[in-house]
């Protein structure tokens, strides 16, 4: 019972962290407005393949973003610790 | 002067591909001048360059077929030997996959995103997988979805999915389906229990019936934003899931997989040794191993940095000698999975799009070793049509002989009628002196069979 509820807390704060850092934009597949457009997408991206993408980035996405600041985080800490050691080092 | 235009080069009207004087150039259009400007200044070109994922280039100041459009020549380095995916290997193709998704995943880092992901922009090139369509980023804006999304499913994870979970022998519907296995199709062939992997439920099944429902129903694509976090999620779920995939021969072990048994130690050492000596006397620029197995005898030739490539009928074959090359870090050898008795054709547009395997010869070497029985007798071709056949594949032949009296042909005519009086090695001799002239010949010892060396009679 227990791990069910600590993985829908999981889930849940994933994807709340998702819907507040993803950015509010939208898509632009606007094929055949410009020259630049038809250039840029020659090939048909499929109504449902653009549907089942939102669909999934829903899910995944919230993952991905962790992923990302993890890895600022580390280097972020990792930055200041060695900060640290040099200015030790150089007093 | 003359410039052809490559025919598998039509559908991006970015740009294109020809043909002078024996070199390949790409024009870039016009059309494109403001994402090959932002390829080549945001530093991503330099960045896959360096990581060796992407073809270098160099800009030429030659004259364009198509002035009028023309933005500039690149000059690509070139690839030893085109392969295409229906002859890769289950490896093959999932490094092919994992290098796209590599690709476009730096692409985002520099504000551009590949604007296809077909597994044809994908060669083998020093052993590894490169990408080889300068012309594939596009400027990414933020918010939109990956357009190449669907081709990437359709052109690699449906494929190896089918592999992993059905069988090897549908890599073979590659060939068929030009633009990747329709994913319908690849739905309903996967067993129900892919429906408990994430990557395949929601991008195979459920992008299946997405496609489906959504086959007749427009809708405005600008209401349906994709943040960059859910786009790289989503290239994060094709990687995990590609790279689950596995395949393996059942009840096989790798090790033991090379399967020509029929010779004594010394024997195989003495028809390695005899190889070897015809290699170095012709040295040809390029070999073609027929029925190279796992690629023990191709080696003869690649180890010698001759630009080897090593044919089998055997998926299993090929894939392990392909990860043996891998593991090894080899360069010079490329292992393909081609069946002789009905190889790749030209396939697409007006038969053109694609290559058949004869268009891409002459090699200037063949080997063709412990092959011609299998040729002439489970397939019934007639020693003179192999002879032809090879005449128009190669300059320099090494051909072994194997008579009837061999265990291994004793083996092929156990369950069958010897329909096949003319095989005898004096028949061989005369139906090849038609075509090549026999240089040399070295029987192999402990055993019955015998080496040839031959080169092509110039008509």
């Amino acid at each position: 019972m227990n791990r069910v509820k600590h993985l829908g807390i999981t889930f849940a704060v994933v994807f709340s962290l998702f819907l507040i850092f993803s950015q509010t934009v939208y898509a632009s597949i606007d094929v055949g407005t410009s020259e630049q457009a038809a250039c840029a997408y020659y090939i048909d991206a499929g109504t449902g393949s653009i549907i089942i993408q939102v669909l999934i980035g829903a899910f995944v996405g919230g993952a991905a973003l962790i992923g990302v600041y993890r890895i600022r985080v580390k280097n972020f800490l990792r930055n200041l610790f060695k900060k640290r050691k040099s200015d030790e080092e150089s007093e | 002067m003359s410039s052809a235009q490559l025919p598998g080069s039509f559908r991006d009207p970015s740009g294109f591909l020809f043909q002078r004087d024996g070199v390949i150039y790409r024009q870039v259009n016009l059309v494109y001048r403001d994402d090959y400007d932002h390829l080549m200044s945001s530093g991503l070109y330099q960045v896959l360059v360096d990581d060796n994922i992407l073809i270098p280039h160099e800009e030429v100041n030659i004259g364009s077929p198509v002035p009028e459009l023309a933005y500039k020549i690149i000059k690509p380095e070139p690839i030893p030997f085109i392969s295409y995916p229906y002859e890769w290997c289950f490896s093959q193709l999932k490094d092919a996959a994992l290098t796209t998704l590599k690709i476009q995943k730096k692409a985002l880092d520099f504000g551009m995103s590949l604007r296809d992901s077909s597994a044809y922009n994908i060669q083998f090139k020093n052993g590894r997988p490169i990408f080889i369509d300068t012309l594939s980023f596009g400027t990414y804006r933020e918010g939109q979805s990956w357009v190449a999304y669907r081709q990437f499913c359709q052109h690699f994870l449906a494929p190896l999915a089918l592999i992993s979970y059905k069988d090897i022998r549908l890599s073979q519907l590659l060939s068929i389906y030009i633009d990747g296995l329709p994913l319908d199709l690849a739905s309903s062939l996967l067993p129900w229990r892919t429906r408990l992997k994430f990557s395949l439920l929601s991008h195979i099944h459920l992008h299946a019936r997405s496609q489906k429902h959504f086959a007749d129903r427009p809708i405005n694509v600008a209401q349906h934003r994709l943040s960059r976090y859910a786009l790289l999620g989503i290239l994060n779920s094709l990687e995990s899931g590609a790279k689950r995939l596995r395949w393996q021969p059942r009840g096989t072990e790798w090790a033991d997989y090379y399967q020509d048994t029929n010779y004594s130690p010394q024997a195989f050492e003495h028809k390695k040794t005899v190889v070897a000596g015809f290699l170095d006397r012709v040295r040809p620029a390029t070999a073609w191993d027929l029925g190279g197995n796992v690629g023990i005898l191709s080696r003869l030739a690649s180890d010698r940095g001759i630009p080897t490539v090593s044919f089998d009928v055997d998926p299993a074959a090929v894939e392990k000698n392909y990860l043996d090359c891998v593991a090894r870090g080899e360069t010079s050898i490329l292992p393909l999975v081609i069946d002789l008795t009905n190889p790749s054709p030209g396939i697409g547009w007006e038969n053109k799009e694609r290559m058949s395997l004869k268009e891409r010869g002459p090699a200037d070497a063949v080997l063709a070793l412990a092959l011609l029985h299998h040729l002439a007798i489970s397939n019934n071709v007639p020693l003179s049509r192999i002879a032809g056949f090879f005449s128009g594949i190669c300059h320099w032949l090494i051909v072994e002989f194997v008579p009837k009296t061999d265990s291994q042909v004793r083996r092929l005519l156990a369950t069958r009628e010897d329909i096949f009086p003319d095989y005898t090695r004096q028949a061989f001799e005369q139906e090849f002196s038609r075509y090549f002239i026999i240089d040399d010949s070295t029987d192999i010892r402990e055993s019955q069979r015998t080496l040839y060396l031959m080169h092509k009679v110039q008509r």
